[in-house]
């Protein structure tokens, strides 16, 4: 359009209408969110109050503020659980996240960009065979891979834990990078050519960095699946100073046949654990918004 | 599909010097992927595919018996159950999580204020996955006497508790499923950022019907994108386990009306110890998603538009 | 820029990953592959408390012995057998394990289990039947902590107030105590109910059975009971249930979920009467704000209803160092300090002395459920015919899922005590 005095002040007129009208449907939309914020958060708010509250209180009420009778004794309880300090536990959850984060990211990129840059025979194939890993539950790999691990001597460790993210058994970060990369342009990678890049080159200088947003999404949902994971750590460790968070949490509740719960613990032993994943979701989700929007692709 | 990223004519023994090289960069690549694949999953596949063929106790050494655990499944009226419950897990909890998740991800992204709030808000839910936590709270919210009975009942719509009818129990954990479309939710957001602002920019001066540029803007970029969550979301829907296992306490009750399919092979290889008809089961399920999986991928040419081809 | 920061981060992750593994040297060895070791691997389900008495148990031990040492690992008892069951597939047993009836058949019909006998040991006055109810067909293959049986526990002050005392005939059978419930119905403010629903309770059906003469299983490996025996168990508590004596079922459904006393409404103060296991009268008065008492069960002819219900250690047959599980159960069962510091925790002692010496300085609870036995030696646990291994937790199971379906009224009692003997008579089989 061209620039002149009439089409300006059409336009401004346009957007002053468009302006109001933004702005009272920006005030039912952020209305609608903040209720749908609340009833989002309501659990996450009747745990952490809970957790201030006797055990007697929790059941009673849906009101999750403490009242009377509150105070630290589930925190102090369940800290010392097991015997141990729960900052073990957190420790050890902290170091398996972020090695399997780590191996994930490293073994993921490569094999995305491979299934979604590269020309192989085969390729297809094998990328439906990484499809179909995903498809077996997980309960019937258990004890072969069990047995496996046992022969190499690596049961009671972290290893088997960690290793397999560094071998690309997460097929849906796989997937999640391919869907990623596909949606870049061709046309970078010609242009790369032509500079005289070769692949290992164009992964590392161009694909990746395009890719922030679907490798902090990695990150993060790696962290997130590794650490609630709890079959894995109940099968390969043994020794109550290595458990993780998730399952250091299930000793609260014991359904034998004398077996209480000690839910005040429960809770806040839960609530602490949220906090280092949701800070570690709000430290990386500014990286999930950095697009290629404002890199002026084109 | 297929794509060439050569862009000029190559002497024929130039091209297949050129595709080996290629090929050899590209298993350089796969290496790790590679390794994983053979020693941590198709090894051990192979020994689930082999045990679906024997009577295997876990304890004891496995026997031989062919088809019998296949030919069993037919007949075992639990895993009847599984299945249905299964399905009406699926088909009815991965759309609807699916559209919160768009939905809730495109208001988002149009530039509210707080926007990292009400994101960290809407994703929080996603965190709490199979904690203990979660079932104590969905006793107390859908439990016999629980919060949401009682919030009904102010409206005078009186209902037995949720989570100890047969027939609502289901409901409980769909919702407890919705409830954490945050996941998918992010993946969403994560693309939409990725759209290039000028390609609304020239439809943004007509008055901006947005519902036109949703339509024919964002969503068929983002498509890709819809697929990847359609497949996984559904793949992992088939394998859900934790959500029953928590909130019925693992016995996938009452009367087996959560009973998830995984947890039901989960009873039987690891509580009953018969690994063997467990095997079974796995691949039975593996062939179910296969099917459905690819069923998705075929009508995939049709509704998926990649930025590549 | 990036690689370099991937750099520093793959190097921080090589030396935690060191740091970690190498702090976890110690448990490398572990898992069943102890050559010649002086460590002891125990395995054992319970929670916080069990944990915290059964270390210190092993610190016993390891002072007593010089070079020997007993490590356990704990797990609460829902997690507990998927993860031996991994640990037996790969032949990595822990060398001491925790076990009941349904996993002692299990585990000893597939030859996972020491038999015990073989280790000749010196238990003191160890009594001869909690020894026979660790027996499967002659062979001695699990050492019970002591007996354990179906009560009734009561709440005291919700019975005052009502004015009726309990039974404490011993031979009130379980109409006398329906009698007694609706007695006391009468007498009970609304919202509060004289019985908890016992229907899914697989050691009070069991109670139920041996009441009728009969047992659980029989000898040969059949199910010892029939149709009309589980038809009239569930007919018994809905009527009991129609009669307005136990609370709604929808609030034993949400119990029976979350599977813990913590849920019971006896534990909440709204039920007078609740059956269970002797040994966790301990833990009922612990979360129970009012004090609570204990009675016989309801008995049947020649008050048999004390059916005793194994609980207690079996060995690996693959442990290596048999010499150091001897001295180690020889403590466990007759070292004074040993005894004091176990308690009532797992079950009561099977010695009548020690029964005496732990009275001292028990408890009030513990006290009370030791008082209870000593005042009432006329109460003998017996030992039923041992669980087919085909079965193992099955029928515990399958009563819950019946009691479930006549709860939420998706089955006739009839028709859920058919499905019941269907499934248990389907896993004898399989």
């Amino acid at each position: 359009m061209v620039a002149t005095a009439a089409n300006v002040s059409r336009v401004a007129g346009i957007h002053e209408r468009s302006n109001r009208a933004a702005m009272s449907r920006g005030v039912t939309r952020s209305l609608l969110l903040a209720a749908g914020g609340l009833i989002m958060l309501y659990p996450l708010i009747w745990m952490v109050g809970s957790s201030f509250k006797p055990a007697s209180e929790i059941f009673t009420t849906g009101n999750p503020f403490p009242g009377a009778g509150s105070g630290l004794s589930g925190y102090v309880d369940g800290w010392n659980s097991l015997g141990i300090g729960f900052w073990r536990f957190f420790l050890n959850s902290f170091v398996i996240c972020t090695l399997c984060i780590l191996g994930n990211l490293i073994s993921c990129s490569l094999a995305a960009y491979a299934f979604a840059r590269m020309n192989f025979r085969l390729r297809r194939l094998m990328f439906a065979l990484m499809l179909g890993t995903m498809m077996l539950p997980y309960h019937v790999l258990i004890v072969p891979q069990f047995i496996l691990f046992r022969y190499l001597h690596m049961v009671n460790t972290i290893l088997p834990l960690v290793i397999p993210k560094f071998l690309g058994v997460d097929s849906f970060f796989i997937f999640l990078m391919v869907q990623f990369m596909r949606a870049l342009p061709r046309e970078l990678d010609d242009a790369a050519k032509i500079d005289g890049c070769g692949h290992w080159r164009l992964y590392l200088r161009i694909v990746l960095p395009l890719c922030k947003p679907a490798l902090a999404t990695t990150a993060i949902f790696t962290f997130i699946f590794t650490y609630n994971d709890f079959l894995g750590p109940l099968i390969y460790l043994s020794d109550p100073s290595q458990f993780t968070v998730s399952l250091a949490l299930r000793s609260f509740v014991d359904t034998g046949v004398s077996g209480t719960s000690n839910y005040t613990g429960l809770l806040a032993m839960s609530t602490l654990s949220l906090l280092p994943v949701i800070g570690f979701f709000i430290a990386f989700q500014k990286l999930l918004v950095e697009g290629i929007a404002t890199t002026g692709i084109r | 599909m297929a794509d060439l990223s050569l862009t000029k004519p190559v002497a024929p023994h130039r091209l297949s010097r050129r595709r080996r090289s290629s090929d050899r960069a590209a298993y350089a690549f796969l290496a790790p992927w590679m390794t994983g694949f053979v020693f941590l999953t198709i090894g051990p596949m192979i020994a689930s595919l082999y045990l679906s063929f024997t009577d295997y106790h876990l304890l004891t050494r496995p026997h031989w018996i062919g088809l019998e655990n296949y030919l069993k499944l037919g007949d075992d009226n639990r895993y009847r159950s599984a299945v249905a419950v299964t399905l009406k897990y699926v088909f009815i909890g991965v759309p609807v999580k699916l559209a919160f998740a768009l939905l809730v991800a495109i208001v988002l992204r149009s530039g509210v204020r707080a926007l990292a709030v009400y994101r960290a808000a809407y994703y929080v839910p996603s965190l709490f996955g199979g904690s203990v936590a979660v079932a104590i709270l969905w006793r107390q919210l859908f439990g016999q006497p629980g919060l949401i009975q009682q919030a009904l009942a102010l409206i005078h719509v009186d209902s037995q508790g949720w989570l100890t009818n047969p027939s609502t129990a289901l409901s409980t954990l769909i919702i407890l499923e919705v409830w954490q479309f945050g996941s998918p939710m992010i993946i969403f957001l994560a693309a939409l950022r990725q759209i290039p602002h000028d390609l609304y920019e020239a439809a943004a001066v007509d008055g901006a019907v947005r519902l036109r540029a949703f339509w024919h803007i964002t969503l068929p970029v983002l498509t890709p994108i819809i697929f990847f969550n359609l497949v996984l979301q559904m793949i992992g829907s088939f394998q859900a386990f934790t959500p029953s296992f928590v909130v019925s306490g693992g016995s996938g009750g009452p009367v087996d009306s959560t009973l998830f399919y995984t947890l039901y092979l989960y009873i039987e290889g690891f509580g009953r110890l018969q690994m063997g008809y467990a095997s079974a089961m796995a691949w039975v399920l593996l062939l179910g998603i296969a099917a459905v999986t690819g069923g998705i991928f075929l009508t995939s040419r049709y509704w998926v538009y990649y930025g590549d081809s | 820029m990036a690689v370099s920061r991937r750099a520093v981060l793959a190097g921080l992750g090589g030396l935690a990953t060191m740091s970690v593994v190498g702090c976890s040297n110690s448990g490398r060895s572990g898992g069943g592959s102890n050559s010649a070791s002086k460590q002891l691997s125990v395995y054992y389900w319970g929670s916080d408390s069990r944990a915290t008495i059964t270390n210190k148990v092993f610190d016993v031990f390891a002072k007593k012995y010089q070079g020997l040492s007993a490590k356990g690992q704990f797990l609460t008892f829902n997690n507990y057998f998927d993860k031996l069951a991994t640990l037996a597939a790969s032949d990595s047993v822990p060398d001491i394990i925790q076990m009941n009836p349904g996993s002692l058949s299990q585990y000893s019909e597939s030859g996972q289990l020491l038999d015990l006998s073989t280790l000749s040991l010196d238990l003191g006055d160890y009594q001869p039947s909690a020894l026979a109810s660790g027996q499967i067909q002659g062979k001695q293959f699990g050492l019970a902590f002591g007996y354990q049986y179906v009560t009734t526990f009561y709440n005291t002050e919700i019975v005052q107030a009502a004015g009726i005392p309990v039974p404490t005939d011993l031979s009130s059978t379980w109409d006398d105590w329906v009698e007694y419930s609706l007695r006391l119905q009468a007498k009970l403010p609304s919202g509060i109910f004289a019985m908890t629903d016992g229907s899914s309770d697989s050691n009070a059906f069991e109670s139920w059975i041996v009441g009728r003469g009969k047992s659980l299983f029989t000898e040969d490996g059949k199910l010892g009971y029939d149709v009309s025996d589980a038809a009239d168990w569930f007919n018994f508590w809905t009527g009991l249930r129609a009669k307005g004596a136990i609370a709604p079922a929808a609030e034993t459904v949400t119990y029976i979920q979350s599977g813990t006393v913590t849920d019971s409404p006896f534990t909440k103060g709204k039920a007078a009467l609740s059956l269970g296991i002797n040994v966790g009268f301990q833990g009922y008065q612990q979360v129970n704000k009012a004090k609570l008492d204990v009675a016989a069960c309801p008995a049947g002819p020649d008050r048999r209803c004390e059916s005793n219900h194994f609980f207690g250690w079996s060995v690996s047959a693959k442990a290596k160092n048999t010499d150091a599980v001897k001295k180690f159960f020889e403590l466990w069962f007759t070292d004074p300090e040993v005894i004091k510091l176990l308690g009532t925790d797992r079950a009561l002692p099977a010695s009548a002395d020690q029964l005496a010496e732990l009275k001292d300085n028990a408890d009030p609870a513990t006290k009370r459920l030791l008082d209870f036995s000593i005042e009432h030696p006329e109460i003998k646990p017996f030992n039923p015919p041992a669980t087919p291994a085909a079965v193992g937790n099955e029928q515990s199971d399958s009563l819950q899922r019946a009691a479930e379906a006549v709860l939420t009224g998706t089955s006739a009692p009839d028709a859920a005590a058919q499905q019941l003997v269907d499934d248990v008579t389907q896993a004898l089989t399989s």
